[in-house]
């Protein structure tokens, strides 16, 4: 049967060009990294490309996941999960190895390495560009690091014996340098690090929510002082807040109950000049919260990263699950991924989660950046 | 071309007698009682696992013309996959 039809074309030689909606529809089932070799065929088909990524399947953003070994030469990998797609993409890009140390992120959009010498941070879109600059006069641990437009702000984390372990520097990425500014608010002396915090970057500024409490500040990097505390807990349930940007507004996925017995995970969006006004924005499905808690049923806390209106949840003790939420157009659709990530190995291993909004012109740099530069598909199962 | 469908004609311009009986091919297993989904799945991949892309497009677009839309939808797949790099 299909033998038969290996027949030579003398009655079709001419080829009948695949175009309008049925070339569109074909483009929407072809994985984004494979659109930019498509876009460049013809002008045809890069409209074509253009539009079918428009009305037929948009693109969402990545979900980019790193793992590092944590023995010399501290090796990393890079993953990235691709929703519109479904595609798990191995980046094969290294970070600076001259300078490395414990591979971190504190929030959805940037990576960062920090030794007593050398601070090294990246924030594009796949991380492959890595600025390596003096590090910030205080020796800090466990600081919590963001990215506000043209500032990379460096917070706590300070070691016990520093003179202020609630110091706060900010780096200016337009001329360099280094400035000291308004020490993190004295409240927060006890959970001045990045586990007892999370922290999101939304309108211009940086929030800093306590995990255990929903205590939140805002630091503004121009004015470079703080602002709050506001009360960001909406149920008195929950016993873990994390704060992230998306759908336009800040939000935070709480987790009610308690680490051993959680009941399920909600999620809000605050509002106003105080964040006063607040409104659920859905409620995690029970089969999704049953993938959270995974064999051990230990939900400690939540890692939240966001970009656009997506939302991406997974609980660092099991990982082998990420929950996927997309809140846009006033709804919640819920689902989940198996992370590609996981396995014996890497769950030895440091993993880092983040997420950003990838553009084609993004992936065709990528692809021109550097001939070694390979995006390999990665299929489950 | 007559294709005594309903007991009506269909005309379908630009098409030759190879894209009709690979088309007459496909509904006739497909309105086969006898198969089960999984069978079909497996027939499918088997049926356009040989094809080129000149056969492919013009296949395609007799498809879409007579609204063979799970026709049209296999096809789409395949010329996807095919751009994808894999076949």
């Amino acid at each position: 049967m299909a033998k038969d039809r290996k027949v030579h074309e003398e009655e079709t030689q001419e080829e009948a060009p695949i175009y309008g909606d049925i070339l569109e529809t074909v483009l929407s089932h072809v994985p984004l990294i494979d659109l930019v070799s498509a876009s460049q065929v013809s002008r045809s088909w890069s409209g074509a490309v253009s539009s079918s990524l428009r009305h037929l399947k948009r693109i969402k953003p990545w979900l980019i996941v790193h793992t590092q070994s944590t023995r010399p030469p501290y090796a990393t990998t890079a993953h990235a999960y691709d929703p519109r797609s479904g595609d798990w993409i191995q980046i094969h890009h290294q970070p600076p190895t001259d300078h490395v140390s414990a591979l971190r992120s504190s929030h959805s959009t940037l990576s960062y390495m920090l030794s007593p010498s050398k601070f090294a941070f990246s924030s594009d879109p796949l991380r492959l560009t890595w600025h390596v600059v003096d590090a910030p006069l205080v020796w800090r641990t466990d600081p919590i690091v963001a990215e506000v437009g043209d500032s990379v702000v460096v917070a706590g984390g300070a070691c016990d014996y520093e003179d202020d372990p609630l110091s706060v520097e900010v780096y200016d990425r337009r001329n360099g340098e280094w400035s000291a500014c308004q020490s993190m608010p004295a409240m927060l002396k006890d959970s001045a690090a990045s586990t007892s915090l999370s922290v999101a970057v939304h309108g211009g500024k940086m929030y800093v929510a306590e995990k255990c409490s929903g205590l939140t500040h805002s630091f503004d990097p121009n004015s470079k002082a703080w602002r709050g505390p506001y009360d960001l807990r909406p149920d008195q349930g929950v016993f873990c807040l994390v704060i992230e940007s998306a759908g336009g507004n800040l939000i935070a996925v709480g987790v009610v109950g308690s680490p051993e017995s959680i009941k399920t995970v909600k999620m809000w969006k605050f509002s106003g000049e105080s964040l006063e006004d607040v409104e659920v924005v859905g409620e995690m499905p029970e089969e999704m919260v049953e993938k959270l808690k995974g064999e051990s049923s230990y939900v400690p806390s939540v890692n939240v990263v966001a970009r656009g209106s997506f939302v991406f949840i997974h609980n660092p003790s099991e990982p082998e699950e990420v929950i996927q939420c997309d809140i846009g157009n006033g709804r919640c659709r819920w689902g989940s991924v198996r992370n590609a990530v996981v396995n014996d190995t890497t769950r030895m291993q440091r993993m880092v989660v983040g997420c950003s909004d990838v553009a084609m012109v993004d992936l065709r740099k990528a692809m021109l950046m550097d001939d070694s530069l390979r995006f390999a598909a990665k299929h489950l199962e | 071309m007559e294709l005594g469908y309903a007991g009506g004609v269909i005309d379908v311009p630009r098409t030759d007698r190879r894209i009709m009986s690979t088309m007459v091919e496909w509904c006739k297993k497909h309105t086969d009682e006898a198969a089960t989904s999984d069978e079909l799945k497996d027939w499918d991949v088997e049926f356009v696992m040989d094809m080129d892309q000149v056969f492919l497009s013009h296949l395609m677009l007799a498809a879409d013309y007579l609204d063979g839309t799970e026709l049209v939808d296999l096809l789409e797949q395949k010329v996807a996959n095919m751009i994808k790099g894999k076949n």
